[in-house]
């Protein structure tokens, strides 16, 4: 297994477009940021994990993870290599694992990239505007931890789902589709149910919001998430595991 | 411009002095479905150590799918596969078993050949000095760390081959590598397959290029159609099919002579070629039909001709 994530490990840091999407989750992250900052008021102190750019950027920076895990496999099925990984790998269910724990690695990465960049860009901000900031580093180990949580189990999704739809396209623009307008249209054809969907699941793990109909408790919301995690990637590994590379 | 002497005055990174499992490839009753279309039908077949056994058939004769069931990517509809005695699935790193050669791009074409072999080289478990062996083996030094989507299609050959000597297996499984390879590269190929074979090690290569398997394989598995046509030696295949060239100014009237004698002539320019008969047998029949003979040459048959006789046999 060590030699199978290290072979993940190395396809990460040679595509380039890897560094991409970081960089584009971190400027699009930096830009909600600077819009919250300068567009809100924040008399002469806050506290630095109250900031909206957080919540801002657990909304972003997931799209750019799961991308990134829909194209750990569909990249693969694109060019031809799946046929040397699964040749050097014929047990396939170790290449799924070695993929998503290399991805939720990268995800790791994803998240404190995006929380050091809208803390970065508020700081900045709001020094520049005489606001005091304060700083409570278990508020900030807890807000880290749910950047970390989130990002993590949606490369995992993204990962089963690049495995279940190996069309990359189609994969890609669905998944974007869906966490930016799929699960507002379900709220509001079906309030209520919309909640226990992936992207309110991940909103609710925030608790910004009080429960109601829109999101559930933080606890729930994590359970939930991880839930259509473990469904993604059980549902990848069985297509993955059917499928004839012809 | 590839040598032999790179491999050969290499530090013989196979080790030959263990003979391997034989047969090295066991097909048995494999068949495989695609929705409606039968892509291989009851296929068994045996590849032997130490001989480079072809894969032969027209393209779309199921020589890919074959192979792929093989090496595990294709689930077989019907029938087993072993590798070494075992399931490939089941073989432990398998990369250092068996390598092969399946598809002309088979990688990220934004990276460069070198971070592709080691990519494969991790995920194999094998050191990434073999990265640099194997790229010395098929000459590719000097691209190495170009991006491999600007590669030619005869670097891609070689990229793909270099990536199935990474992990020094004993048998190799090759799908049409001489493809987009241009003379000296099929030449270097060829004498590179043998030199392998000659280790006590296995070769299951295909081609729809008969010429090409005339000169590199010993064992020959003929399929159409997905199903087995013939398998044997080359010399089996060609041999016992000596025929004769006949010609005379009297074309029909020899025709006809060869028919009454129940012989099958079968036209070749302005004479005959008849399979199966004596030089003396021909000449008695042309005297009692008084048809003067202008040439009477016994000719080795082919292995096109061979192939086409059998696989027209097969579509009957």
């Amino acid at each position: 297994m060590k030699d199978l994530i290290r072979a993940e490990v190395r396809k990460l840091r040679t595509t380039r477009s890897v560094w991409g999407l970081l960089a584009g989750a971190v400027a699009l992250a930096s830009i909600a940021a600077w819009g919250m900052v300068s567009t809100g008021a924040f008399g002469t102190s806050v506290a630095l994990t109250t900031l909206p750019g957080f919540a801002e950027m657990m909304a972003i920076v997931p799209i750019f993870v799961v991308v990134l895990g829909i194209r750990s496999y569909t990249d693969e099925a694109r060019h031809g290599a799946i046929v040397p990984t699964l040749l050097a790998t014929p047990r396939r269910r170790r290449v799924v694992a070695a993929k998503a724990v290399v991805l939720a690695a990268a995800a790791v990465v994803f998240a404190l990239a995006g929380t050091v960049a809208v803390a970065g860009v508020s700081l900045a901000l709001l020094a520049a505007d005489g606001v005091a900031v304060t700083v409570s580093l278990a508020a900030l180990a807890i807000l880290v931890g749910k950047a970390v949580a989130i990002c993590v189990l949606w490369s995992a999704i993204g990962l089963g789902l690049g495995l279940t739809v190996p069309h990359q396209v189609a994969a890609i623009v669905g998944a974007i589709l869906w966490m930016l307008i799929g699960e507002s249209i379900v709220e509001m054809l079906a309030p209520g149910v919309s909640r226990f969907l992936p992207g309110h699941a991940s909103t609710s793990v925030l608790g910004i919001l009080p429960a109601d109909m829109s999101v559930v408790a933080p606890a729930v919301g994590a359970a939930l998430l991880g839930g259509w995690a473990a469904l993604s990637l059980g549902a990848g590994n069985r297509a993955l595991a059917r499928r004839d590379i012809a | 411009m590839l040598t032999i002497t790179n491999q050969a005055g290499s530090a013989a990174p196979i080790d030959a002095t263990e003979p391997i499992a034989s047969p090295a490839i066991v097909a048995r009753g494999l068949t495989k479905r695609f929705g409606a279309v039968t892509a291989v039908e009851d296929l068994s077949f045996e590849v032997r150590p130490g001989l480079v056994t072809g894969f032969l058939g027209p393209n779309g004769a199921g020589k890919s799918t074959s192979m792929r069931m093989v090496l595990g990517l294709v689930h077989p509809t019907a029938g087993t596969a072993t590798v070494l005695g075992l399931p490939y699935a089941s073989l432990d790193r398998p990369a250092t078993a068996v390598g092969a050669v399946l598809e002309v791009q088979s990688f990220h074409p934004l990276r460069t050949g070198r971070n592709h072999l080691r990519v494969l080289a991790a995920a194999s478990g094998v050191p990434d000095g073999k990265v640099d062996e194997a790229l010395e083996i098929v000459d590719l030094e000097g691209a190495a760390d170009r991006k491999a989507g600007g590669y030619s299609l005869g670097m891609r050959q070689r990229l793909a081959l270099a990536a199935a000597l990474l992990g020094d297996p004993r048998v190799l499984v090759l799908d049409e590598p001489a493809n987009g390879l241009d003379p000296q590269g099929i030449r270097w190929l060829r004498e590179f397959l043998r030199w392998f074979a000659s280790r006590g090690n296995a070769v299951f290569v295909s081609s729809h290029l008969l010429s090409e398997m005339a000169q590199m394989a010993d064992d020959v598995i003929v399929i159409d159609h997905g199903r087995l046509v013939r398998q044997g030696s080359i010399a089996e295949l060609t041999g016992g099919r000596s025929s004769l060239r006949v010609v005379s100014p009297d074309h029909e009237g020899l025709g006809r002579a060869l028919m009454a004698a129940g012989l099958e002539p079968r036209s070749d320019d302005d004479g005959y070629l008849v399979a199966d008969a004596t030089a003396d047998l021909v000449g008695e029949i042309s005297l009692h039909a008084g048809v003067a003979l202008s040439e009477l040459t016994p000719r080795e048959t082919t292995l096109e001709e061979a192939f086409l006789e059998l696989t027209e046999g097969a579509e009957r």
